[in-house]
């Protein structure tokens, strides 16, 4: 292993290392910060004092730790097994950002994301519920071995990382490898983002929502742009759990958990109303939904994604309702983030007007 | 409506190909709404052999825009005319039907759709516009269809709305042709036959907008001879089928089929140029995507493990780390797909060398 032993606290001697430097840029007054915090959160919650006060057009530097707390040098900065009511998912946060109110939409956009060392981790498999009722000859193995990843824990499976290939492979066991040998390009993404969640925070952890949270997307990498409804002043900005790499539907219940170098940039768009996240990149303008609630399923998800599309389609993209639904019968697109609680519905952007490619401040 | 030249069971053998394959020429002037064993061939075929045909479109209109379905339709005959059956000489059940799509191509200047996608696939209570789009204007008796242009030349298609329905945005997209129906006789069933609307384990249905020219379909094989059918082309659909329907149009189709002894498929698959599909072929509303998944992440496991000699653990590394899913139709079919990339070439093609 090339985790550490060094006590964790230990490494990161100042309670808040921010280091500030201005950015004269073409946007006046837009400043970068540099924030390496050594405490974190769990819920995205909007009544925990800030760790970072910044405004629309400022680029914040950090990196996450991975879902048990792992570090860039392999220091561990939760206890493991964890100790109740602590879990995994450490965020950073709150970002509070000047300006943002409720109703206006947050714009995150997602200038790095950068796989930082050389190891992550996922679970032995997906999971009996995501494969055939009663195809046990297919159920994963749970046990991978004790101690494997990182104490008391026995199912999770160390991957190696490459960061010059920027390559990712699981460390199976010989006896659990074929003739063939498993490399994959690493896609590194953010698995939780989001803002302040509605009202007060009650519960240690937040559930995935309409304030986005633990969505598992995995197109939520570096050059894309998110934007998330507000609904707190300050809008309380959250980030973590990122992944080298996940598939669609996130069957791990995890992807390639590892440490990340994350560089963003926020602005405020102001009378928004969203209903949900939303993100754009390069070829698509995506509607995103992570819905938690157990009566949820793919179908029901994928209804209120279809609708916030073809709100963006009419509102943002200007086109008229009969265009709208011709662009969602004939060239949408979906992708599953998370089995459980993600789904999306995409178009391609060459599709719709330029306009809509960035979303404009709404009227009052 | 009898103008087909070639009568309705012209079969040429054009070609004596090395290893005997044939092509066969049919243009027939009947289709069959149903996927079964008990209809009379149009064709027998072998193993290697290649078949040229041309679909009509979903309500019955050829090339040439002749109408081989009464409209409004009249009970019982409904939508989805399938070509076939073609019988496949030596299929036997528990083999596999193998069907490479040679070609799909556009043959004509118009297609349709539906209005509107459908009010199940949004938020309850979202408002649709005006569901009237013209009585007649697509055939007679409907009113809620939509007809699109299509741009032979420059493969495209275009929505012909109304000037009051437009925002001024040129609404000119691509043509990805597809086949909506493709399946085998599914098991008998009891009294119960499959038309050509559901989808099923046999194929049917699907509605998979991968099925495009170049694409490779599996089908497990149930009745003796497999009784293959085709039909419902489409110009382009986006996934989940929102319309009901695709962007509806006659096709010129030519496909290839081979046989594989002894191979048994659960569901049906699909093999392209970067993929490897597991398709949880399933008819609307009887289920939901999230069982639909679940099959076909245990038959994509299967695939890794059997045909491409994975492990166990490698195949599920896989497919926590690079799956991918498409949604085929809402409510229905799903399907499971893998980057031939990272796994062993020899199961890039199914059967590898038999």
């Amino acid at each position: 292993m090339t985790r550490s032993s060094t006590p964790a606290r230990q490494a990161l001697t100042a309670p808040l290392c921010l280091a500030v430097s201005l950015l004269f840029g073409h946007l006046a007054g837009a400043e970068t910060y540099e924030i390496y915090p050594d405490h974190h959160s769990r819920n995205l919650s909007a009544q925990k004092e800030p760790i970072l006060r910044i405004k629309s057009g400022d680029t914040v530097i950090t990196k996450t730790w991975d879902s048990g707390g792992g570090d860039q040098k392999g220091i561990h900065h939760l206890k493991h097994p964890y100790v109740r009511p602590e879990g995994g998912n450490p965020l950073f946060g709150p970002f509070h950002i000047e300006g943002a109110e409720p109703g206006d939409a947050l714009e995150v956009h997602l200038d790095k994301v950068r796989v930082n060392r050389n190891y992550g981790y996922t679970t032995s498999g997906i999971p009996d519920a995501r494969i055939k009722p009663g195809d046990t000859e297919n159920a994963r193995e749970p046990i991978f071995g004790m101690h494997a990843v990182r104490p008391e824990r026995g199912d999770l499976v160390p991957w190696d990382i490459d960061l010059e290939k920027l390559t990712t492979s699981p460390r199976l066991k010989p006896e659990m490898r074929s003739d063939w040998k498993i490399e994959l390009p690493v896609r590194p993404m953010l698995g939780t983002i989001g803002v302040g969640e509605p009202g007060q925070s009650t519960k240690a952890y937040s559930l995935t929502s309409i304030h986005g949270g633990n969505m598992d997307y995995n197109d939520v990498v570096e050059g894309a742009t998110m934007y998330f409804p507000v609904f707190h002043e300050g809008a309380y900005f959250y980030l973590g759990d990122g992944h080298a790499q996940q598939g669609d539907g996130e069957g791990f219940g995890a992807g390639i958990e590892t440490s990340m170098d994350v560089q963003f940039t926020v602005r405020v768009v102001k009378n928004k109303n969203l209903t949900g996240p939303r993100l754009v990149n390069d070829t698509h303008i995506a509607s995103i939904v992570s819905n938690p609630s157990k009566e949820a399923d793919t179908d029901s998800r994928l209804r209120e994604a279809n609708s916030d599309m073809i709100r963006w389609l009419r509102e943002d993209c200007g086109l008229t309702k009969w265009e709208a639904h011709m662009l969602m019968g004939s060239i949408v697109e979906h992708k599953i983030g998370t089995y459980w609680t993600t789904t999306v519905t995409m178009i391609p952007k060459q599709y719709v007007p330029a306009r809509c490619h960035v979303l404009q401040d709404g009227v009052e | 409506m009898a103008r087909s030249i070639f009568g309705w069971l012209a079969c040429f053998m054009l070609a004596a190909l090395p290893a005997l394959a044939a092509v066969h020429e049919v243009y027939p002037e009947h289709h069959s709404p149903v996927f079964s064993a008990e209809r009379e061939p149009i064709a027998r075929i072998r193993s290697g052999d290649t078949v040229k045909t041309r679909t009509w479109d979903s309500g019955g209109k050829d090339r040439d825009g002749v109408w081989h379905i009464e409209h409004p339709y009249r009970y019982p005959v409904k939508g989805n005319p399938l070509m076939g059956p073609f019988h496949v000489e030596g299929a036997e059940y528990g083999d596999t039907l193998e069907v490479h799509i040679d070609k799909i191509r556009l043959n004509r200047k118009d297609a349709y759709t539906t209005f509107a996608v459908q009010p199940g696939i949004l938020n309850p209570g979202e408002k649709i516009h005006d569901t009237n789009y013209g009585m007649g204007r697509v055939r007679p008796g409907r009113g809620t269809l939509i007809p699109w242009d299509v741009d032979l030349e420059k493969k495209t298609v275009t929505p012909r709305l109304r000037p009051q329905d437009k925002s001024g945005w040129n609404m000119e997209l691509p043509a990805r042709p597809m086949l909506g129906c493709i399946g085998v006789a599914p098991a008998p069933s009891g009294y119960q036959v499959r038309t050509s609307g559901p989808s099923g384990d046999y194929g049917g249905n699907i509605d998979y907008n991968d099925i495009v020219e170049g694409a490779t379909v599996l089908l497990p094989v149930f009745a003796s001879g497999a009784y293959l059918y085709v039909g419902d082309g489409h110009a382009l659909q986006g996934d989940g089928e929102g319309f009901g329907a695709g962007v509806e149009t006659s096709m010129d189709v030519e496909f290839t089929v081979k046989l594989h002894k002894g191979k048994r498929l659960r569901i049906p698959r699909l093999i392209n140029d970067e993929y490897l599909v597991s398709i949880a072929s399933q008819p609307e509303f009887n289920s939901n995507m999230d069982i639909g998944v679940r099959s076909a992440n245990s038959d994509m496991l299967n695939w890794l493990q059997d045909d491409c000699g994975l492990t166990s653990p490698e195949a599920h590394m896989l497919l926590g780390s690079v799956v991918e899913h498409k949604i085929v139709t809402y409510y229905g079919s799903i399907a499971t797909l893998m980057k031939k990339k990272y796994l062993p070439p020899r199961c890039h093609q199914f059967g590898g060398d038999e």
